[in-house]
């Protein structure tokens, strides 16, 4: 009898395996519908959600199944968005809570796009190409030149590229080796023609991120910036006057929560839980959360405080 | 995908009846797979006015990369009337229908467990509680789990879903 009851549910289960990719009422974007309604970015799911400011809550989100959202380091309103199984990439920025594209990759198959480095006005990414079966032929770093909208490569960058941050106008970038290892190099992010330097061939796991004019250390899995430390999170931003953005899952409540530090003096600015996205606000970041909304401020000297409305 | 309604024995030897699904993603360029499992009691437990259930949801990589993370994101959802609630038994999770004798798909508030120490897989389990039962509607109780792996040097994330 309890055999033939597993069979039975099998059967059924296979049955309606068959219009899994039929997805009901599917959203890639969410679209606000009045005016307190407005688009966030939730950079744990790494997808884009629908928030109601008056109810305080999330409405909808990106609910295409392996469609995520891939975010600079460092504050922009300038995203990408694809598919993990079939491309399909954008460029695309998130302007008084509505997207917008900017540029779609011309090899919607074979290409995908993510941010590498951006200071606001320099904008660099990792484009990859993939063959038809997904595997991986190559990654260029590539500039983004927003009047002529093209993806411009850097002739001498190659290899396992991982991650970037632009100090002063050069570009520091990781490159994974076929030993794990992480290798730190150097290029003048002007000239597209520029040769890249080695700086290490020990650098650590974890974000690369600039500060002040220097790339913060990373040892076993804390960052580190005159004298004060912090645990890598699963997302770590910095802004150009120094505060530390973090967001990480709270054990507590199972969801996610962020922290606001002023690297400086190491002192916390403010931070939440129950978060389900956020956006940059002028000096400051506002967290939209799951019953309440919490603005963490601060000035050019990152002192600072926190508003919770 | 497999589901099937089937048992597993407890530690006390004791016989524990259960729905499960698992979903499985083939990752592209060979990089391994990673499943989605998802596992409710058969049978609910009623005591005084509340039903009962026990879960657990995992993520699961297989596969020759090393994981930077992995996660088991999940919720249940029921059909509920007159302000019975829902709740998997975590802070903040519980969600109540309205005061209205018509029923109500209400869903507890998504949460998740994320693994970053380079383990391959993420798992999560608890109790289910409804109630009163009496404005449960039968049958109608669903628990999603949806599983993400990001992968060393890969840039991209995958997610499956799998449901009871």
């Amino acid at each position: 009898m309890f055999v033939s009851l597993g069979v039975l549910t099998t059967v059924f289960a296979m049955t309606a395996c068959g219009s899994q990719h039929a997805f009901q009422n599917a959203v890639v974007i969410p679209r606000p519908l009045n005016d307190h309604e407005y688009v966030i970015e939730d950079p744990v799911n790494q997808r884009f959600v629908l928030y109601d400011m008056n109810r305080k809550v999330a409405v909808s989100w990106t609910n295409v199944p392996n469609e995520f959202v891939y975010n600079f380091a460092t504050p922009s309103d300038v995203y990408t968005i694809g598919n993990s199984l079939t491309n399909h990439f954008s460029i695309v920025r998130l302007v008084d809570g509505k997207v917008e594209t900017l540029y779609s990759l011309p090899d919607q198959a074979h290409d995908a796009v993510f941010p590498l480095a951006t200071n606001g006005r320099m904008m660099f990414f990792l484009l990859v190409h993939y063959r038809d079966d997904g595997t991986e032929v190559w990654r260029h770093v590539v500039q983004w030149d927003l009047g002529s909208k093209a993806l411009l490569p850097f002739q001498h960058v190659d290899g396992a590229i991982e991650q970037g941050a632009l100090v002063g106008t050069d570009l520091y970038y990781t490159v994974i080796r076929p030993d794990q290892s992480r290798w730190l190099y150097r290029v003048d992010g002007t000239r597209l023609n520029a040769r890249p330097t080695l700086v290490s061939t020990r650098w650590g796991e974890g974000p690369v991120l600039s500060c002040k004019g220097e790339l913060l250390a990373v040892r076993g899995h804390r960052l580190m910036f005159g004298g004060h430390t912090w645990p890598v999170s699963a997302v770590n931003w910095i802004t150009e006057n120094g505060v530390l953005i973090q967001f990480d899952e709270d054990e507590n409540t199972l969801t996610t929560r962020a922290d606001v530090y002023n690297v400086a003096d190491g002192r916390r600015l403010g931070g939440a839980v129950n978060v389900e996205g956020f956006r940059w606000v002028e000096n400051g970041i506002q967290l939209d959360c799951s019953g309440h909304v919490e603005t963490v401020v601060w000035g050019a000297s990152a002192t600072g405080g926190a508003m919770r409305e | 995908m497999a589901a099937d309604d089937n048992g597993t024995v407890g530690p006390l030897g004791v016989y524990f009846p259960h729905i499960s699904a698992s979903q499985a993603l083939a990752l592209p360029g060979g990089e391994g797979t990673l499943t989605a499992n998802v596992w409710r009691s058969s049978y609910v437990s009623q005591t005084g006015n509340a039903l009962t259930w026990d879960w657990q949801v995992s993520a699961v990589y297989a596969g020759p990369r090393s994981v930077e993370w992995i996660r088991t994101q999940w919720y249940s959802q029921a059909d509920l009337r007159n302000g019975a609630s829902i709740s998997m038994g975590l802070s903040g999770d519980s969600a109540s229908a309205s005061y209205s004798s018509s029923w109500q798909a209400v869903r507890t508030a998504p949460k998740y467990w994320t693994n970053n120490n380079g383990a391959k897989e993420s798992d999560y389990r608890g109790n289910l509680v409804i109630g009163p039962a009496v404005d449960y509607r039968q049958g109608s109780i669903v628990t999603v789990n949806t599983a993400s792996v990001k992968l060393a040097g890969d840039p991209k994330i995958y997610t499956i879903s799998a449901g009871v």
